[in-house]
């Protein structure tokens, strides 16, 4: 079971390594980038990515959310790595596309490995293995 | 110049969303290329001694090493930062770095906003000397600290041991005019009061803003040719734009060209020369392009037929006598200065040498003329445009028009962005059937205001083309934007500028009975209400006048996001040639220089700069390497991204 459990994150977890790395990079280039620094649209790939991180994160190690919300959190992953991808081919960044196309790859390692929710007779949480 | 552009390019900003083989090869008797040699294992160098490169305003160079085939591996072979920048948070205007670095007398020479002079080696980056004439950092006359370079003067026979043989030249807002030892950067005391000439001293008639030097001098024989640059949209009395001739040496006045006569500078004003002039060494003429009278907008103080405005004119360079000249716009309404030298070329055909002169406009025009008495070599008509309905205002019934070759602007303006009135609900569509259009040249109007299209900072700017002299090749960048021109009753003026969001976009032109708003058609996102391509680059052909190509040209770049080629970027600088076939350009919002294949327009190449490299490159030969040189400083007009690079790009060794 606990194997099954850190199978399960594994997705997530890449999927947070990946937006940790974009959110460094994409501080880096702020700062350093000869193209985009200093820019709004870094500065929001800068908060999405870290969202991204930190959202990947909680759904990776965190048990205890209801469904919808682990559900919802998922969608809203998906629509920040489309979002964070399109802003990044916008800004020309290609270490940064390079990464969400890593992200995305992640979020659908998560889907085909990781847990499925479902819901107990008690109405309690509980996950099993596809 | 040049508010107008601000707009412009603000518009694009917000969007979320750049031989004669008689002329260029005959340069003056003193000219670099002339004059005495360096050792013979340092001949190996091609010079770029002025603000287009040569005194034919070619923008052409012979070197060859950098190929359309080994383009692609430039790299960069060094860059400095100057220091002198400014984003205008500061006590310091917001600075616009438009200099084209010289290369002469083994030395990159450059000019900083900050009027500084810096002496470069060619081949390192390293500093030999700075001159620093401690001007005011005030935007006097324009908007920003603005500088467009350096000249360079050497005595035909230079003397050993002596200062001063060699001299290189700055400009500054506030009128003054410094020459300093090209070698050493010591003031050339015997050049006006100890190495400086105030040039507003002849600044007599209507005297309400310094005569600003920030074009560089033109320099033939022994004399230096200077216009100025002003405030054109504040007063309706303005000074006259009087060209100065001035000994190269001692800065004692030579001659002066008056454009007005005194009884027209009763009552406006201007006519001045802010852009660069050509020279015809062989013919001994200089050309001069001109800009419209005071002001800018509105003509009912200003009646009478006034040739010399927004006109080509050649001068005998000797006493400043007027060869010939030719109107390019009648009565202006719409700021169209004539902004850039003439380029000077020979069109054979037939076996008969045709001698040529090149003028692109603001208005998207290539008008090619016979440079020795300015008749057209290709035609040019009067057409009937359309008529104001200002009370007191007279305009031009017609206007000059040519066809061929092709404009680079359409004749009626592109039409409503389908993106942009979607996005702001309609919006562009409205207002757009609220204004007055009638084609190219509809004038300013009361009420909601006339779309003018191109405005001012429409067409070829500054910068000019560049041409190829061994095919004729011409090449030009151009942008394209829309603005709307609303003048406002006298009454009105004051009490609806100060009610305004944008303040800036109010132009008084004191003493007259209207002001005028001027602001880019954008939506309430900040979108331009007009479909792109809002910048293209063309190549002709002008031995016959056909179109090779044209392109989009550049990105716009905002918030660091970069919009599609297709959509190109407004640009402000111009192109050069290789003789190996190469154009090299920076000019986009982008803050990119690119190198493109000459007879496709083809992008071959392309570096990142840190600001928009708003100049004209310097391509030079130096110990057998060939440099790409460009100044990466900037302009508010395209954008708030202000630099103090200067890079430059070679071949690895």
């Amino acid at each position: 079971m606990i194997k099954e459990q850190r199978r399960a994150a594994h997705g997530l977890l890449l999927l947070a390594l990946a937006a940790t790395a974009a959110t460094a990079l994409s501080i880096f280039a702020y700062f350093n980038s000869e193209a985009i620094n200093h820019t709004a649209g870094l500065l929001l790939v800068i908060c999405t990515s870290a969202v991204m991180a930190v959202a990947a994160l909680a759904l990776g190690t965190m048990r205890f959310f209801p469904r919808w919300l682990r559900a919802t959190g998922l969608l809203l992953l998906l629509i920040d790595i489309f979002g964070t991808g399109i802003a990044a081919w916008f800004l020309e960044a290609r270490g940064l596309l390079a990464l969400m196309g890593v992200a995305l790859l992640a979020w659908l390692l998560h889907l085909a490995t990781g847990p499925r929710t479902t819901r107990t007779q008690a109405g309690t949480t509980a996950e099993s293995t596809a | 110049m040049k508010r107008l552009l601000q707009y412009a390019a603000s518009a694009l900003l917000t969007l979320a969303v750049a031989t004669a083989p008689g002329c260029a090869q005959q340069a003056p008797a003193n000219a670099p290329d002339q004059a005495p040699r360096q050792p013979q294992a340092e001949t190996q160098q091609q010079t770029w001694y002025t603000f287009a490169g040569d005194l034919a305003a070619q923008k052409y160079s012979t070197a060859t090493q950098i190929t359309p085939e080994n383009v692609g591996k430039l790299r960069v072979a060094w860059q400095l930062h100057t220091g002198d920048v400014s984003d205008g948070s500061g006590k310091v205007p917001a600075t616009v770095w438009s200099a084209t670095p010289l290369f002469v007398n083994n030395t990159i020479y450059v000019s900083t906003p900050f009027y500084r002079i810096l002496a470069i080696e060619p081949d390192t980056g390293r500093i030999k000397w700075s001159f620093n004439p401690h001007a005011v950092l005030k935007a006097l006359t324009q908007p920003d600290m603005k500088t467009r370079g350096a000249a360079y003067w050497q005595s035909a026979d230079p003397q050993p041991g002596l200062a001063c043989q060699k001299i290189v030249y700055v400009g500054t807002m506030d009128a003054k005019l410094y020459a300093v030892d090209a070698d050493t950067g010591t003031p050339c005391k015997n050049f006006g009061k100890d190495g400086v000439v105030d040039v507003d001293q002849w600044n007599t008639v209507h005297a309400h803003y310094p005569l600003s030097q920030l074009q560089p001098p033109t320099v033939y024989k022994n004399m230096l040719f200077i216009g100025w640059a002003g405030k054109e949209w504040a007063y309706e009395a303005a000074p006259p734009g009087i060209v100065f001739a001035l000994d190269a040496q001692t800065g004692a006045l030579k001659w002066q060209f008056h454009p007005l006569t005194p009884q027209m500078e009763s009552g406006t004003g201007k006519v001045n020369v802010w852009a660069s002039m050509s020279v015809d060494s062989k013919n001994n003429l200089l050309y001069v392009p001109t800009s419209p009278p005071s002001p800018d907008d509105y003509g009912g103080n200003r009646t009478e037929q006034i040739p010399y405005g927004s006109a080509i004119v050649a001068l005998n360079p000797d006493t400043g006598a007027v060869v010939w000249s030719r109107q390019l716009v009648h009565h202006g309404l719409w700021d169209y200065d004539i902004s850039t030298a003439p380029t000077l070329f020979d069109i054979h055909r037939n076996g008969q040498t045709i001698p040529a002169l090149v003028e692109p406009t603001k208005q998207g025009f290539i008008f090619v003329l016979n440079r020795l008495n300015g008749d057209p070599i290709f035609p040019i008509e009067e057409h009937a445009v359309p008529q104001s309905n200002v009370p007191g205002e007279r305009s031009a019934p017609t206007q000059p028009w040519e066809s061929v070759p092709e404009p680079t602007l359409r004749a009626v303006w592109p039409g409503v962005s389908l993106i942009s009135d979607i996005a702001s609900g309609g919006y562009c569509s409205r207002e757009f059937s609220k204004l007055r259009y009638d084609g190219k040249f509809t004038p300013p109007s009361l009420g909601a205001g006339s779309l003018i299209y191109p405005p001012s900072a429409g067409g070829v700017e500054w910068g000019g083309g560049a041409l190829d002299p061994a095919t004729n090749t011409y090449v030009v960048n151009g942008s394209s934007v829309a603005m709307i021109y609303r003048l406002i009753r006298r009454n009105d003026y004051e009490k609806e500028k100060k009610q305004a969001s944008d303040p800036q976009d109010y132009y008084p032109m004191k003493g007259g009975p209207y002001g005028i708003q001027i602001e880019s058609f954008t939506n309430w996102l900040g979108m331009p209400c007009w479909k792109p391509p809002y910048g293209t680059i063309s190549s002709y052909d002008l031995n016959t006048g056909r179109l090779l190509w044209r392109h989009p040209f550049g990105e716009v770049q905002h918030w660091g996001f970069y919009m599609p080629d297709s959509w190109g970027s407004v640009t402000i600088g111009a192109p050069v040639i290789t003789r190996s076939g190469l154009i090299f350009i920076g000019g986009s919002m982008d803050s990119r220089v690119r190198a493109l294949d000459l007879n496709t327009g083809r992008v071959l190449w392309k570096a990142q700069a840190e600001a928009p490299a708003v100049s004209i490159p310097a391509v030079y030969t130096y110990k057998g390497r060939e440099y790409v040189l460009f100044t990466a400083g900037g302009n508010s007009i395209l954008m708030p991204r202000v630099g103090d690079q200067l890079i430059a790009f070679a071949l690895p060794q």
